[in-house]
């Protein structure tokens, strides 16, 4: 017992993850306007319970001893402040472009660290085998060399010129070829997979993944998808996105330790990996102590 | 042919598409967008399921919207060997109970989380645990005289009505490594012939 | 941290051949598996590439692939075999799992929690079913040295113990493996000498153990 305070005094100073400055002067999603809209939404932020809800077209979130915390309506969702707001909050302007279909895909709670998930969302070597006969199909297994750059002042990440082999990458896609990838991370804890239509090669399917930090362990995941898909019912294209998360769920949950690790020597990246050891500086640079081991 | 109206994150209507593929069967499948869209709830669905359950069979002019009873259904009905319940109909008959009662607490548990309900699922897995408890000592005591399933030497529908939920469990934040002999008749299953996934569930 | 020593981790014949079982022993996660060589092995349960549970994973061969990006590693040495995202280049070399020692004996895979700890063999028996309960090695062992009427330490980690008359009266000797501060795995063996069957035995002897955690954990 006494060991263990003395330990942490001599440490730097305790900082609680739930409090970690990086992540409260930040906008989380917390709901889809589409949740919302079939009533009131009681979640958890960072640790702390939150009612949201759509109140004449203005988003409301309350904390449970009924104080107001700072709302605004972007991007289909919902998204909640409880620091001080950031100068910017990113955009996804594609999602403007006309003939798109924006559909939510749903909101699942997984028991795991919000930088693995996004981690995992900016993987490609994991297609033949966690995505088998959909993202991915044995002996298609390499990964080629791809560029990852920051852009915006170090505040985006960038993975382009992915290429990958599927054998069915979309609902409607019914044979293989290489498809290529664009990955954006705009936010600590959001990415954004620009995919070449199988349709339309000039034109791209978006897919999002915001992840709300309930706790350092804990992820409220919420898939956002654009397409240009008009063969597909929007079952389906809910119903294909949901498959590719479900299929990631159970390793994400199996990954020992749940916090990301951000030391270098933690864990044995390959040249696949870019983009994964480019997202764990980002989150050294950026200071992040939720969620993950520091380095 | 048969028309089978389902979820794909759904345990209950895994069951049905695990049987119907491992008898082979032929059959047309309509997705339904239970979350988020609630689609099993609306006025079309209820017209084949009153309560709004999922999944649904239509055979015929036969409409079955319960798991157990789609499962015994096409056994009995396009099983030519037979293999798969009349051969102990009444032992069957009980694990399709305890599947049934996986479903209500360890199913309802990680639909729960997976869907971030925000409600408290400790209730449901506190009813599951001796479930699992008495499947894991039912496994080994079999498996201890060379058999390999619940109900003697070959796999019958009672696997099937036990197995999904079971190899779930994870997801509702229930270790089956407490149940060694849960996870190695899991094994087992993944190795009958014409065995499927669905998200969560790994394959052999 | 209990004293180093070797404790049993699974029953051989519930190891089957390309079946992996998910043991902790003191604090630490082991995957345990048994390739077509039929050798068994224990490893730390952790994929060194973005820490997966290899117990999740699937055997090869005699070799160990990981679920998440299918990277092998070779049972002998634990040496990763293929990295599959770059099948024309060698994998990251050093690479290796940490195997914890093993052996079979007694009808039981048994793993050494220290290094060259010396394997007392206990008396041959039936094997039984492996049962958890939800306390540590050092409580579980008072409390069944307490409630169990004629019951005797084999030194810190085994008991001989003997079922009620009405349940066969057998002896039986009771394993115990640590697994967590609050998590105690209890292997057995039964001595029976009248001949009977050995399931009936083993069903015995894992409704009585079980009726006995029941005790313990309405008396908690
Ligand atoms: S985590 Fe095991 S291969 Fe990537
Ligand atoms: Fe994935």
């Amino acid at each position: 017992m006494l060991a263990s305070c003395i330990m942490t005094r001599g440490n730097d100073p305790f900082i609680d993850e739930q409090n970690d400055p990086v992540l409260l002067d930040q906008w989380h999603v917390v709901a889809s306007i589409a949740e919302l809209r079939r009533g009131p939404v009681r979640t958890i932020l960072l640790g702390r319970r939150l009612t949201v809800a759509i109140r004449q077209d203005q988003p409301v979130a309350h904390h449970a001893d009924g104080a107001a915390a700072a709302t605004m309506l972007h991007l289909e969702y919902v998204w909640v402040c409880l620091g001080q707001k950031p100068a910017r909050l990113f955009d996804i302007p594609e999602l403007a472009e006309p003939e798109r279909r924006v559909v939510h895909a749903g909101s699942f709670g997984v028991r795991t660290s919000p930088p693995r998930a996004i981690e995992n969302f900016l993987d490609l070597g994991h297609f033949p085998y966690v995505h088998k006969d959909f993202l991915g199909l044995e002996p298609h297994t390499e990964v080629p060399p791809y560029r990852v750059s920051t852009e915006q002042d170090g505040q985006e990440l960038f993975a382009r010129d992915c290429r990958f082999f599927q054998p069915r990458s979309a609902a409607n896609a019914s044979e293989g070829f290489i498809v290529e990838y664009v990955y954006r991370v705009p936010h600590p804890l959001c990415a954004v997979l620009y995919k070449l239509n199988p349709l339309d090669r000039d034109r791209q399917d978006v897919i999002a993944l915001f992840c709300q930090p309930v706790g350092p362990e804990q992820v409220r995941a919420h898939m956002l998808v654009s397409l240009l898909d008009d063969t597909s019912d929007d079952a389906e294209l809910i119903g294909f996105q949901q498959l590719i998360f479900a299929q990631d769920k159970p390793i994400l949950e199996n990954q020992v330790p749940l916090r990301l690790p951000l030391s270098p020597g933690a864990e044995v990246p390959v040249r696949a990996d870019a983009m994964s050891v480019a997202y764990r500086r980002y989150l050294a640079a950026l200071g992040l102590r939720h969620g993950v081991i520091a380095a | 042919m048969i028309r089978l109206h389902h979820y794909e994150l759904s345990a209950e209507c895994y069951k049905v598409r695990l049987l119907l593929s491992m008898l082979g069967l032929a059959h047309e499948t309509v997705q339904v967008d239970m979350y988020p869209g609630a689609a099993h709830l609306s006025d079309s669905y209820r017209r084949l399921s009153p309560l709004g359950r999922l999944p649904v069979v239509e055979d015929g002019d036969l409409v079955l919207d319960d798991a157990n009873a789609i499962l015994v259904h096409l056994a009995a009905s396009h099983d030519p060997g037979g293999t798969w319940f009349a051969r102990a109909p009444g032992q069957i008959a009980q694990w399709l109970g305890y599947g049934a009662a996986l479903a209500a607490s360890l199913g309802a548990a990680r639909l729960m989380d997976c869907f971030d309900t925000g409600m408290d699922s400790a209730p449901l897995i506190a009813r599951a645990l001796p479930i699992l408890d008495a499947l894991d000592r039912h496994l080994w005591l079999e498996a201890a005289e060379g058999h390999f399933y619940l109900c003697g030497t070959g796999p019958t529908i009672a696997d099937i009505a036990c197995f999904a939920d079971t190899v779930l469990a994870e997801e509702a934040g229930v270790a089956l490594r407490r149940y060694p002999a849960v996870r190695r008749w899991h094994d087992r299953v993944r190795m009958i012939p014409g065995f499927i996934v669905m998200p969560g569930v790994f394959p052999r | 941290m209990t004293r180093a020593g070797w404790y049993p981790l699974a029953g051989a014949g519930d190891l089957a051949e390309g079946h992996i079982v998910d043991a902790v022993l003191d604090g630490r996660a082991l995957a345990v598996w048994r390739g077509a060589d039929r050798i068994a092995r224990a490893w730390e349960n952790r994929c060194p590439h973005r820490g997966v549970r290899l117990s999740i994973g699937s055997v090869v061969g005699d070799e160990l692939v990981c679920r998440y990006h299918g990277w092998r590693f070779a049972g002998a040495d634990g040496r990763c075999t293929r990295v599959p995202a770059h099948p024309n280049s060698a994998p990251p070399s050093g690479l290796r799992i940490q195997a914890r020692p093993v052996r079979e004996a007694a009808g039981i895979v048994w793993c050494d929690s220290g290094e060259g700890s010396e394997f007392v063999e206990p008396e041959p028996g039936i094997v039984a079913r492996p049962l958890m309960f939800a306390m540590g090695l050092v409580a579980l062992r008072g409390a069944m040295l307490g409630a169990l009427g004629g019951s005797s330490a084999i030194g810190e980690a085994w008991l001989r113990a003997s079922l009620p008359h009405e349940a066969g009266g057998w002896t039986v000797t009771l394993l115990l493996r640590p697994a967590g501060p609050h998590e105690c795995w209890v292997h057995g063996l039964v001595h029976a000498g009248a001949p009977a069957r050995p399931v009936a035995i083993a069903r015995a002897q894992t409704d009585w153990l079980a009726g006995v955690r029941r005790l313990f954990e309405n008396s908690l």
